[in-house]
This record gives structure tokens, C-alpha cells and sequence, in this order.
């Protein structure tokens, strides 16, 4: 999957749980107080990201131990997200 | 005097059958006059497997073996996988199948078993059945257990699942027997057969789990085919809903529903519903005691195992044991709101899978429903929840998912919903 394509995915995602009152841009971060998403929309956003990754054939992982040791970069932006997204997609 | 000579004199002059199923009846003489199997090998302390079934020769045996002071350990052909496993932790000598029966040389020896002997007592194992890590091995003193059957109680025609390797259904069997009863076997354990057996046999109590109750809600059966002679339904060895059971109480208003409790570690455990609609429930009888600490109930019992044979004991120095049950106590009764294992802890909120399951199961055309906390880096857990609808309905995803949103705060929502059969053990239990 072309990076691209994976932010697309992140941000279309992103938008729908937001139900599209937000523009969502790549250097949003997706933690700390800033965030748009609380706890429960984020961990919302990546079970619709394990959908999503099941229907082009790969396993979108972030609960894992090694994912976990990871997330706090992987959640740092949009981008840093759409990036770990394509990673795993090449996998 | 022995056990079967007991019997005899209570069977004299009783023509009824003790067990009916679907291929025929079987009456008390017709155990007592089957050809016996030659136990002459078999010694007092001996530990003796029957792999057996609730037929002429595996009950005769049984009672042959009680007779002969050894420590039985009842099997069924349904476990064949893991018979290896079974007689090793159980320190099996002597196994008898079918016909056959073989001594198994060994040196090894446990205390427990060793005590049984030198007291000349009988003794029982049984296997749990849990779904985590391996069965353990239950050592029961037989012996003390038989004791209760000396007092005649009252007995009501009633369905058994003859579980021959089950607490509950040797219970059933021997109460059965000493009490010149009659026990029902259904032809399958379909809703549609237990119904038609209870109206055949006029069956007075029959013995369920809330799984098995939601199935018969679900088939549109009840009232209709539910027979007159029905006075009891008992249900336990899963935690029930209250709208289940609201619901049945309504549909079935002659009937009287009651809780059963228990665990193959504490013996057989008497227990009063609070009333028919009511989930509250006493525990008792004069060798038991109750207490909770920290909401989870713990049970002091006379008639407890001796021991597991392969696990550690779990009673404490006072002989507590922890159900890890979660309760509620209202005037010395007590509410199961959960297993200690089916806390959910999202985000640092902690609530029971059941909450969730109980909203769910109210949504029409829910049949069966699983809640789970699933690990997730960001809070901690989070609840998947797994559906199963009455046969040929679909229903609308996003108009459920609105109604649970209505329905539940925030952190308890599923963050995924999957349409799927809620998987149910042979014992009518969600696996």
C-alpha cells in the first residue's frame, strides 16, 4: 500500500468518527491534549483500522506487546499513524 | 450393611421403573440381576476408572465398587481424549471398560488417596471442567457423601442429563435410587425434545442453565408446549438476567423457578431462591457457611473435597474457598453479578461483561450474547461483544448500535459487534 493511500484511509476514518464536523489534516496529533479523539474514539479508530486492513489482507496489529511498546509514536500524528499503517501493509 | 443390599430391600415391592429414556425403561431388578462383572481382583483402596454410562452394567458395577471400598473415578466415552491424562493424575490401578479390566502397574502414591485407605472409606474423583489450564483432579471422600442418602427424602419425576462423570448427576442417581424414584432421559438435548419428553413422561422438575432457557424463549415454544405437570425449573451453573427470567416468570406463572449453586469442590450445596422472579438466592444447610470479602463470596463446607490430587488446595488455612464469584447480599441472601474473571476494566472503569450482556439481550431478536474485555494499549481493555440472533432474522447493525449507545455509558460500548453463534458447551454453558 502506497503511503497515500493508508492517509487517506487514517484520515477518511478519522473524519467518519467525527462524524465530519472536523477537517482532519496529517500533522493533527492524535494524543495528548490536543487530540481530537478521546481514549475510546482512538482505540474506536483502531479496531475500524483492523477492518479495514482485513479487506486488503493484512493484520493491522496495535495490541500486541511490541505494537504497544511502539504506540506512543505511532499516535504522535495522523501521519506517524497512515505511516505505520502502510508499514504493516507491506509486511 | 452394603449399599446394594439396601437398595434391595428398599426395591422389594416397587414395580416402577427407576429410569425411563427413549429406547425403554429400566427397573431396579433389572440392575441388580444383570450379569456381574468378576471383581474379584479389585481390592478395598484400589483406585478403579469406570468408563461407563447410566446403563444396567456401569450402575451395578458402581454400586459393586462403592461396596468395595475403593476410590472410584467415573469416565464416559465422551472424554476418550483425554482418559491418558485422567488416569495418571488420578493414580488410576485398575480400569474397567466395557468388559475388560486391566491393572495398571504403578509405584506412585499420594497422601490424600493413602489417608482414604488407612480410614477404609471409599472415595470419588471427578474432573473439573474449567476452561482454563488443565482438569483438576477433585478427591471426594464417598463414604461421608453416601451419608446423606440415609435419610429418605421426597422424590419428583424428573430430566436428567445423566452425566455419569458429574457431580449433579450422581447425585442425581444415587438420591434417585435410595429414594425409589424415577429419573427421565430426554432423546437429545434439543429444546423441541426436552419438551415433547416432559409432556410424554410428565415430568415435574426440569434441571436447565439460562443458556438453555433463552434457546426455549427463542423458539417460540413456551407457553404452548410447556406440559401442566411442569412444577420446576430449576437453572444454575451460569449466571441468569433478570429479564430472562422475568420473562419466564410471566410466560409460565404456575411454575416455580429456582436457582441451583454449587461447584464438584464443595460437595452438593443446598440453596432457596428468594422467590420465583428473584435472582437472590440463600446458601446453606447446617454444614455450610457464607461469608464475602472484598464482594466475592466465600463457602466454609463440611461435605468439601479432600483435595485436588494434581493442583494445590484452594482453601485457605481456615478452610475457606473462594467461589470468585462477585455478590450482591441482601438479608443473608446473595446476587452473582459475575465471575471475578469477567471484570472489565476500560480506561480505569470497571464494570462486569454481564451489564453489558444484560442491555444487549433485551434488543428483540437477541438470542445469545457474549461480552469480553479485549487488551488494547490505549485504556486498558475494551468490550468486544459477540451476537447471536434467532434463527432466520437479521437485524439492523446501526439501529442496535443506537440503541446500546442509549443504553450504556461510554467506556462500556462495544467497540466491535460480531454476528456470530455464541458457542455452548454440551452442558448447555456459553464455552
Amino acid at each position: 500500500m502506497k503511503y497515500n493511500k493508508a492517509s487517506e484511509i487514517v484520515i477518511t476514518t478519522i473524519s467518519n468518527l467525527l462524524a465530519g464536523k472536523v477537517e482532519v489534516k496529517e500533522e493533527m496529533s492524535l494524543i495528548g491534549s490536543e487530540s481530537l479523539l478521546d481514549s475510546m474514539k482512538l482505540v474506536e479508530l483502531c479496531i475500524a483500522l483492523e477492518d479495514i486492513a482485513d479487506e486488503y489482507d493484512f493484520e493491522f496489529d496495535w495490541t500486541s506487546e511490541e505494537a504497544m511498546s511502539k504506540s506512543r509514536s505511532m499516535f504522535r500524528s495522523v501521519a506517524a499513524l497512515a505511516e505505520e499503517f502502510k508499514k504493516q501493509s507491506e509486511a | 450393611m452394603k449399599i446394594l443390599d439396601k437398595l434391595k430391600k428398599r426395591w422389594e415391592d416397587i414395580d416402577h421403573p427407576f429410569l425411563e429414556h427413549s429406547k425403554g425403561k429400566l427397573s431396579f431388578k433389572e440392575i441388580v440381576y444383570h450379569k456381574s462383572l468378576d471383581l474379584s481382583d479389585v481390592n478395598s483402596g484400589d483406585v478403579v476408572a469406570l468408563i461407563g454410562d447410566f446403563d444396567p452394567q456401569s450402575i451395578l458395577t458402581l454400586l459393586q465398587l462403592i461396596d468395595k471400598n475403593v476410590i472410584l473415578v467415573p469416565l464416559t466415552t465422551e472424554t476418550k481424549s483425554q482418559h491418558e491424562y485422567f488416569f495418571q493424575s488420578a493414580f488410576v490401578d485398575i480400569i474397567i471398560d466395557g468388559n475388560t479390566i486391566k491393572r495398571i502397574h504403578h509405584n506412585q502414591k499420594h497422601e490424600l488417596i493413602e489417608n482414604l485407605r488407612s480410614q477404609k472409606h471409599a472415595g470419588l474423583v471427578l474432573f473439573s471442567t474449567g476452561t482454563t489450564g488443565r482438569p483438576k483432579a477433585i478427591l471426594h471422600d464417598l463414604t461421608v457423601f453416601m451419608k446423606r442418602f440415609e435419610t429418605p427424602r421426597p422424590t419428583l419425576k424428573a430430566i436428567n442429563f445423566l452425566l455419569f462423570d458429574h457431580i449433579g448427576g450422581l447425585n442425581t442417581l444415587l438420591h434417585t435410587l435410595f429414594n425409589k424414584g424415577t429419573v427421565v432421559a430426554p432423546r437429545s438435548r434439543s429444546v423441541e425434545d426436552i419438551l415433547a419428553t416432559c409432556e410424554e413422561h410428565k415430568i415435574e422438575v426440569l434441571p436447565t442453565t439460562p443458556t438453555f432457557l433463552r434457546m426455549m424463549l427463542m423458539s417460540g415454544l413456551i407457553p404452548d408446549k410447556v406440559p401442566k405437570s411442569l412444577r420446576i425449573i430449576t437453572y444454575g451453573t451460569e449466571r441468569m438476567d433478570q429479564p430472562t427470567l422475568d420473562l419466564l416468570c410471566d410466560l409460565l406463572p404456575y411454575v416455580d423457578f429456582r436457582q441451583t449453586f454449587g461447584m464438584s469442590e464443595l460437595g452438593i450445596v443446598r440453596v432457596k431462591s428468594k422467590a420465583r422472579n428473584s435472582l437472590f438466592m440463600k446458601i446453606g444447610g447446617e454444614d455450610i457457611e457464607t461469608r464475602v470479602v472484598d464482594n466475592v463470596l466465600e463457602i466454609r463446607s463440611q461435605t468439601r473435597m479432600l483435595g485436588y490430587l494434581n493442583a494445590s488446595s484452594p482453601f485457605n488455612e481456615e478452610g475457606w474457598y473462594n467461589t470468585k464469584d462477585i455478590v450482591e447480599e441482601c438479608d443473608g441472601y446473595y446476587k452473582v453479578t459475575g465471575r471475578t474473571s469477567d471484570v472489565i476494566n476500560v480506561g480505569g472503569l470497571k464494570f462486569m461483561a454481564s451489564e453489558v450482556e444484560r442491555v444487549a439481550l433485551q434488543y428483540d431478536d437477541v438470542s445469545l450474547v457474549k461480552a469480553e474485555g479485549k487488551p488494547n494499549p490505549i485504556t486498558g481493555q475494551h468490550v468486544e461483544l459477540t451476537v447471536q440472533l434467532a434463527k432466520n432474522i437479521k437485524i439492523d447493525k446501526n439501529k442496535f448500535q443506537i440503541f446500546l449507545n442509549k443504553a450504556l455509558p461510554s467506556h462500556m460500548l462495544p467497540m466491535r459487534i460480531k454476528f456470530s453463534e455464541v458457542k455452548v458447551g454440551h452442558r448447555f454453558k456459553k464455552d
